[in-house]
């Protein structure tokens, strides 16, 4: 077996963005909730399937994700799928909508969830929520049926993964007994 | 006079049809305009970028019917938890030739607190029927802004590789040897001069 030397990478924050710290968080995730009440839902969904293509696009370019739509065609759940797809017209809804990062968000409430300085990020004044003008938007690829269906995989996985790694070395051995006080001899549950 | 056949359109027919093909296709043009104002201004979403090191790829020669090992440590500069979870693209040679190769990553996703580090390990079957080349590719960080490590697998035959590796060594001994030649007439300067300054 042969081994290469390891490459060091570093994971910082965006440039010109305020970073990635607990009272930021805190602020995105407001913003997200109160941006909810004058959307409509439609346009929700819309950004929503947006952003599950565009994370589906990503996965594609992987090895595992060329292997998934390998076996989706030969399934032979790709034809109806996109038959599906185009005489519903489920395109439109993502059409012109920006992409949710839906990735970002479990990520982000996830550190959210294990931040130690939540309750200081909490009391303290409320930090203007950051916003983007996004400008000209580049022209993007329509969300299609494979890319939808690769970003839903993509998703739920992640969001498995991150649940599961916050009870990760915290969970109880399976297969005990509890006792409780419960039902005493004389007494009955109905009367 | 005869009547007119089934289906032919006069112009005012062919006028009421433009229009209304004209009227449909602005009221979609002017969803679409109204759905892009919507998402000009937005919240921020704090993302993370990842930063290489050095310029260089991680890279690693192996022949076919090996097993090679990619390696790559991740550090996390950022306040809160990162979430890590590393896949592989396809491998592509100058030829054209793709690998889509057979990857073990360990660990297969990690959640790295602030200033933490951890080692990942990407091992690849290597096929006994590859040819051989230097194949192409990245690992890429899932779900981060310019998460993609450059990747170099350069395959070799056996007899290639060991000839590599002993012009290597040839050159790490002819490199030690030139440096001891140049400590040992350092030293006879430096003894000149201490006699000269006596």
């Amino acid at each position: 077996m042969v081994q290469s030397s390891p490459t060091v990478i570093r994971l910082v924050d965006l440039p010109e963005e305020a970073g990635r710290t607990t009272a930021t968080l805190l602020s995105s995730l407001a913003m997200r909730l109160v941006t909810l009440h004058y959307t409509s839902g439609v346009s929700v969904i819309g950004s929503i399937i947006a952003g599950l293509s565009e994370a589906g696009r990503e996965f594609r370019g992987t090895v595992e994700g060329r292997r998934f739509l390998r076996a989706f065609d030969k399934a032979g759940i790709t034809k109806n799928g996109e038959l599906i797809w185009e005489s519903l017209r489920i395109a439109d809804w993502a059409r012109g909508l920006p992409p949710s990062p839906v990735l970002d968000h479990i990520r982000n409430d996830l550190a959210l969830l294990l931040a130690e300085d939540l309750q200081e990020a909490m009391s303290a004044v409320p930090l203007p929520p950051e916003s983007r003008y996004a400008g000209h938007q580049p022209k993007r690829e329509d969300a299609n049926f494979l890319d939808c269906l690769l970003g839903l995989l993509v998703y739920s996985r992640e969001l498995t993964r991150s649940i599961e790694v916050l009870a990760e070395g915290h969970q109880e051995d399976t297969n005990t007994v509890e006792q409780h006080s419960g039902i005493r001899d004389g007494d009955a549950i109905l009367r | 006079m005869t009547d007119k056949p089934a289906g032919a359109s006069g112009p005012f027919e062919e006028l009421l049809r433009l229009q209304s093909n004209f009227q449909q296709k602005l009221a979609e043009e002017t969803l679409n305009y109204l759905r892009q104002l919507q998402g000009m201004v937005g919240p921020v979403v704090p993302g993370t970028l990842v930063v290489p090191k050095t310029e260089h790829a991680v890279s690693v020669s192996a022949c076919p019917g090996e097993r090679a090992v990619l390696q790559f440590e991740a550090s996390n500069r950022q306040r809160v938890h990162c979430l890590i979870t590393p896949m592989l693209s396809p491998l592509v040679d100058a030829s054209g030739t793709t690998w889509f190769a057979e990857a073990k990553i360990s660990p297969s996703f990690k959640l790295l607190p602030a200033d933490g580090r951890c080692l990942f390990t990407i091992e690849l079957v290597v096929p006994k029927d590859i040819s051989t080349g230097n194949y192409q590719g990245a690992c890429l960080l899932y779900g981060y802004k310019d998460g993609a490590i450059p990747v170099h697998v350069a395959i070799r035959t056996a007899a290639k590789r060991s000839a590599n590796t002993a012009k290597k060594a040839k050159k790490k001994v002819a490199r030690k040897r030139a440096g001891k030649k140049t400590a040992k007439k350092l030293t006879k300067k430096r003894a000149g001069r201490r006699r000269s300054n006596r």
